[in-house]
């Protein structure tokens, strides 16, 4: 398999966030649910907290459907075929993604790239092609963590096929540099400015709480496949290797307009702000209720502020099977008997 | 037309009580699983033989006219309306379909005018199929009136306006709308339509005097036009006596009694057994002589009515508290009789004529709920 110049981590369980405990027990206001789709299982914020993409169960298959703040309602824009399987990458800088989508056809692989716009609530193939299983191994989409713009690499046994898109463009180039350049073990990271540098001069950092969580859900568990994990546990320290050249070296940026390289000298690596607030959870109560003589048994969910007893919570909803709680904490999805709705956080 | 037509669909909370049958008092409702419908959705009308719901959503530019019936996977949106049309809706029975008629104004400096449009919409199917489009003088078209056949997938469309009345016929089988010139001969010469034992229009002199109100339960009524009743139908069809019926048409403007969605059609009396009316082919729409075989007549329902109760609800989280809303069900008034939760923090429930599913909206979103048969 080839070499994987994305972020790799292993996550191992919550942990605990040593940021500010100013906002413990601080009341948490919630606005009017938007009911968004029905038949919904499986949602993913955009790390922007404005757009979320969400996976139902049509009849006929798997439909991906995208919803932002402020809009009507969800609308389903990519019907999977039977035996197609997906990989969803939020862009920054836009409520826009790319959907990587595979299909194994005898000894062959499908490969078509969708770019999702949530502005619209739209969806167009940018790339298609259906190649030998053994050029197919794995999709690297390594999004820009500022630009709408990402590498993409198609991995095989022994070859890799890399595609720009490049910012304000919503066509994908070729970029056989990009090839070249990680064959001579040269691997992109991302610059304070959100632009992919290369250099062969690396060093490590330690891995941001918010980088992991913007990779794992609440359980633990890697959201996305796409990120083939190493990680390093020290005690609550999590530190990954993360390929950065040093500040001041001369590095090949690649220009995210048209995917020309040019050598410069590096300003520094891109780092996710850590958040400065207590993260919210979400608690699940039984409740009794009560006409008559008669009882039922039902699930309340509540939102909280920090892990103190006794601090304010917020009702959520009853009998929701699922929460997801975007990651500025700006919105919260749920479901209700497979029916999704969004509340703002306000 | 002088057949008389009033309709009205009124939601207001809590389900008929009957006066009839103790057998079921008490026993247990089960519900099944929940199946999650369609979102943004503001009402929804229950076919009367409760196998499919129409459900109207808010949509940016107007409103969707959505179909679901039970089994199916989910709801579809089968008709936009956009804001500046209007629509009424008309269950088929014999069928999972209904028509939806659906009326634009036109003012664009010349003679105002109509753009009325019929759909035949198709639960089973979900899909719908234009069978009218005509864009005609305002005048002359006041109404649409739509008589449909309680056994079959069949109906009269009457257009009412200055000139007459002008009758077209959905034939059953081909789901077609045709212009009835026997239809319109009969009305012509004051033959009026009532609905036989076999769900065929038969055409027979109007009995003045007495009209019956078709309607599924207790109802008060008051039309615009000063028509008022009240009574008891156990179900079925409710006769009002003592009401002359003297609008040509109404609109039903007060409705009360614990009533679930309900449809009112007022029309003349039925001819009598035996005697000689002309009977409209319901697949193509042509009259025939025959001798009535008799009304048809609603059987009354025998079950003890199911009725909704609202119980507002404390739930609390360490010194958190919040207040919601549960719907319950259950059978029979009685007081410690069996009840079954429906849902927590529906605004709106909506009950099967059957009793065999209940409709209900969280935060916009319709979810249906079969009842099972004990």
């Amino acid at each position: 398999m080839g070499r994987s110049w994305i972020s790799v981590l292993l996550v191992c369980g919550l942990f605990a966030s040593t940021s500010a405990l100013a906002q413990q027990g601080s009341e948490i206001k919630l606005g009017a649910p938007v009911s968004v789709g029905v038949r919904v299982v499986k949602v993913i914020w955009h790390s922007d907290g404005q757009t979320l993409m969400y996976a139902r169960q049509g009849e006929k298959g798997t439909e991906l459907g995208i919803f932002s703040k402020g809009q009507f309602e969800g609308k389903t824009i990519i019907n999977l075929a039977p035996g197609e399987t997906y990989e969803w990458t939020w862009l920054a800088d836009s409520k826009s993604a790319l959907v990587a989508i595979t299909k194994e056809i005898k000894k062959t692989k499908q490969v078509r790239l969708i770019l999702a716009e949530g502005e619209t609530q739209s969806a167009r193939q940018i790339y298609s092609e259906t190649l030998p299983e053994s050029d197919v191994d794995w999709i690297g989409i390594n999004p820009s963590p500022l630009l709408k713009h990402a590498i993409i690499s198609i991995n095989g046994e022994d070859s890799s096929k890399t595609f720009i898109l490049c910012q304000g463009k919503s066509d994908l180039v070729s970029s056989p540099q990009i090839d070249e350049a990680q064959k001579k073990g040269i691997l992109p990271c991302w610059s304070v400015d959100g632009t992919a540098v290369f250099s062969q001069t690396v060093t490590s950092r330690p891995i941001t709480v918010d980088e992991v969580n913007s990779i794992v859900d609440k359980e633990g568990k890697a959201v996305s496949d796409q990120f083939k994990a190493k990680i390093l546990l020290s005690g609550v320290t999590l530190t990954r290797t993360i390929l950065t050249p040093p500040t001041g070296s001369d590095v090949i940026e690649l220009m995210p307009t048209n995917a020309v390289f040019r050598p410069v000298r590096f300003r520094g690596p891109y780092i996710t702000p850590t958040k400065n607030f207590v993260p919210l959870n979400s608690k699940d109560q039984e409740i009794v209720i009560q006409f008559e003589q008669v009882t039922a048994k039902e699930n309340a969910v509540w939102l909280k502020r920090g892990a103190e007893k006794g601090t304010s919570a917020t009702f959520l909803a009853v009998n929701s099977s699922r929460i997801w709680v975007a990651p500025k904490e700006n919105a919260v999805a749920y479901l209700i008997d497979g029916a999704l709705f969004v509340r703002p956080i306000l | 037309m002088r057949v008389i037509t009033i309709s009205a669909f009124v939601a207001i909370c809590g389900f008929a009580i009957a006066q009839v049958g103790g057998s079921q008092q008490g026993s247990e409702i089960k519900l099944g699983p929940t199946v999650p419908v369609g979102v943004r959705v503001s009402q929804a009308q229950w076919h009367p033989n409760g196998q499919a719901i129409m459900y109207t959503r808010n949509e940016e530019n107007g409103v969707g006219i959505g179909i679901y019936a039970l089994g199916q996977y989910e709801g579809k949106v089968v008709l936009n309306i956009p804001k500046d049309e209007t629509y009424r809706w008309h269950w088929l029975e014999g069928s999972k379909s209904g028509l939806a008629v659906v009326t634009k104004e036109i003012k664009d400096g010349k003679a105002p005018t109509k753009q009325i449009r019929i759909f035949l919409v198709e639960g089973e199917t979900q899909s719908m199929r234009q069978i009218y489009n005509e864009v005609m003088d305002a005048k002359a078209v006041s109404g649409v009136g739509v008589n449909a056949s309680p056994l079959l997938k069949h109906a009269i469309v009457s257009f009412y306006g200055e000139k007459g009345v002008k009758n077209y016929v959905l034939c059953s089988g081909r789901g077609d709308l045709i212009n009835s010139l026997d239809l319109d001969n009969a009305t012509s010469k004051g033959l009026y339509p009532s609905w036989s034992i076999d769900g065929t229009a038969v055409f027979s002199e109007l009995r003045k005097g007495t009209a019956r109100v078709l309607s599924d339960v207790p109802i008060t009524f008051k039309s615009a036009d000063g028509l008022s009743g009240s009574g008891n139908a156990n179900g079925g069809d409710l006769v009002v006596t003592g009401v002359r019926l003297t609008a040509a048409s109404g609109t039903v403007s007060e409705v009360s009694g614990p009533v679930t969605t309900i449809s009112l059609r007022a029309s003349p009396m039925a001819p009598e057994t035996g005697s000689n009316v002309l009977e409209m082919m319901p697949s193509n729409g042509v009259l025939r002589p025959v001798r009535f075989r008799g009304p048809f007549v609603r059987e009354p329902r025998n079950a003890q009515p199911l009725i909704q109760k609202n119980q507002a609800i404390m739930v609390q989280f360490d010194k958190s508290n919040a207040q919601d809303n549960s719907v319950w069900l259950k059978r029979g008034p009685q007081a410690g009789t069996p009840a079954t939760l429906v849902a927590v923090h529906a605004s709106d429930t909506w009950l099967a004529p059957k009793e065999n599913a209940v409709a209900y909206v969280i935060d916009g979103a319709l979810f249906i709920r079969p009842i099972l048969k004990n």
